[in-house]
């Protein structure tokens, strides 16, 4: 008479729940970065930046181009960095700089314009032949045995390039003086200013280096999604969650955001019932969780909420 | 070493400024006093470059600072500390203080100057790793000072160094200031809401009345003045 509510149950098969984690922590991984780049943004601005899975999406596309032209997938990778950098400080310099005084309000609605121009311009350039394009990985899609689970080394692959980019961002604003700098700017501008501190420089190394994560972030999910205009809108709506759900100030909290996330929607779309609710309903589910967590700590897992004397 | 000369300042349609002219000699303590909405405020972030005047010039050692930006002139070597302390509150007393330093790039001379302040203010070392904003009011204005010498500044402007504060923590911070005009040789622009407290520091002062200078002289003879009695110093 005992009907499982999970179909199947973790226990029946730990190696496939064990493949789940593991494969949710890596696209958790992509998600983490694109949250990152997000609070970046949104630390230093106070706007949520809509464009940023589009800004990406461009990038990747363009590295695509260069993959037909016969460059390689690490070669790619790194234009496609640096191509992403140059993007977010030409953005921040043309399109956001001149609504820097404008209400928070005016700022987002510019990244949305953002989002619908940037993306026309890939429909535009991309989509005239077959979509979705095949992006190709450095990593290669072998299969590796790690005991608990089989994973692709496309899946280590990024997990290591993002950890990599983690501390790499870690150690660039707690241990650089240029940091410390981003930091002081994000948190009081005007004080910034009174230190000698060159606030529109910072502003806009800021929106290249979020603009630079999530270009590598679209590049590493790109093999697995292939390719199309609006290949990033998922990506950056489980961003979104994962940024929100650690906290909207908090890097540390985006990145444990972005791995509950991935782990999350993989656990979701592989044990909610066929019969009941189907795999289609994972992003509505995780979307759920975040709500519960929001309900019971409204700033977020890390975000802050201090009490400060004044 | 400071000379102003004729300047106009607006916010927006706001007149701020209305041909405000005034020096501060090397070595010296002034005083910019006045009422709410005088000017005071405005005058030093023209100096410091965070409001551009619609007219007329500022020199600092002999040079147009004018039109630069303030983050030129803090290297130039005028340090402001802003009313409202404005630290980085989230931020720990050290990292606020390397922050002072962030245009100097002798790290080991910074470290030296860091001990330095806490020699000025011991309650700084105690809470060094502490963050800016869990510090009682009288530390985060001392915070703020220190940070506003660590970029090494020949002029210091002071922007309310008392509000909010006891008269016993005030009294404190006021000796610490004089001490470092005497030790350091900075030059100080003092805007001081208590008169006699700014004229009790200051050799010289200036009265501003909605945005002019309406006197200026020594300290000793604006406390002898009657209206600057009846309308600073309350006697």
């Amino acid at each position: 008479m005992t009907t499982t509510l999970l179909t199947p149950a973790p226990w029946d098969d730990w190696q496939l729940f064990g493949e789940q984690v593991i494969s949710g922590l890596a696209t958790g991984s992509v998600y983490a970065l694109v949250a990152l780049a997000v609070v970046l943004i949104y630390r230093s601005t106070d706007v949520v930046n809509f464009a940023q899975g589009e800004m990406a999406m461009l990038v990747t596309f363009s590295m695509w181009s260069l993959t037909l032209a016969g460059f390689p997938a690490w070669t790619v990778l790194f234009i496609g960095i640096a191509l992403g950098f140059a993007l977010g400080g030409f953005i921040e310099r043309t399109i956001i700089r001149p609504a820097e005084n404008s209400p928070h309000l005016t700022v987002v609605v510019v990244t949305l314009g953002l989002f619908v121009f940037l993306n026309s311009i890939a429909t535009w350039i991309w989509a005239q032949g077959e979509l979705p394009k095949v992006f190709p990985t450095p990593f290669g899609f072998d299969s590796v045995n790690l005991g608990v689970a089989r994973v692709t080394t496309h899946s280590i692959g990024i997990s290591a390039v993002a950890l990599a980019i983690m501390a790499g961002l870690y150690l660039l604003f707690n241990r650089t003086s240029l940091g410390l700098a981003m930091r002081a700017t994000a948190q009081n501008p005007h004080a910034a200013r009174l230190m000698g501190i060159n606030v529109g420089r910072m502003l806009m190394l800021g929106w290249a280096l979020a603009s630079a994560v999530g270009a590598l972030a679209g590049m590493l999910v790109a093999p697995v999604t292939f390719l199309y205009p609006a290949f990033m809108l998922s990506v950056l709506l489980y961003a979104f969650a994962a940024a929100v759900l650690g906290g909207l100030d908090s890097p540390p909290g985006a990145i444990i955001g972005g791995f509950a996330v991935g782990v999350a929607e993989n656990l979701f779309g592989t044990y909610t019932p066929d019969d009941i609710l189907g795999p289609e309903m994972k992003l509505p589910l995780t979307l759920l969780l975040l709500v519960i967590v929001l309900l019971i700590k409204p700033s977020g897992l890390l975000g802050r909420s201090q009490v400060r004397r004044v | 070493m400071l000379k102003i000369s004729g300047v106009r300042a607006a916010y927006g349609p706001v007149q701020a400024l209305d041909s405000v002219s005034l020096s501060v000699p090397e070595g010296a303590i002034v005083t910019l006093l006045g009422s709410n909405g005088a000017g005071k405020t405005t005058t030093l972030r023209v100096i410091s470059g965070l409001v551009r005047p619609a007219a007329g010039t500022v020199e600092f050692m002999g040079r147009r600072i004018d039109r630069r930006p303030p983050e030129w002139i803090v290297r130039a070597g005028v340090s402001h500390v802003p009313e409202g302390r404005q630290l980085f509150a989230d931020m720990t007393v050290l990292e606020n203080l390397a922050l002072g330093a962030h245009t100097r790039r002798d790290r080991k001379s910074v470290r030296a100057d860091m001990e330095r302040m806490f020699a000025y203010f011991p309650i700084l070392e105690e809470r060094r790793t502490q963050v800016a904003g869990a510090l009682s009011g009288g530390e985060q204005q001392q915070l703020a000072i220190a940070r506003g010498l660590m970029s090494r500044p020949r002029l210091l402007l002071l922007d309310e160094p008392s509000l909010g504060l006891a008269p016993r923590v005030i009294r404190g911070i006021f000796e610490i200031i004089q001490q470092v005009n005497k030790d350091e040789g900075v030059t100080i622009l003092l805007v001081e809401q208590d008169a006699s407290l700014a004229l009790s520091l200051a050799g010289y002062g200036y009265v501003l009345e909605t945005g002019r200078v309406v006197m200026a002289d020594e300290s000793a003879r604006l406390r002898e003045d009657e209206g600057v009695r009846r309308s600073y110093l309350g006697y």
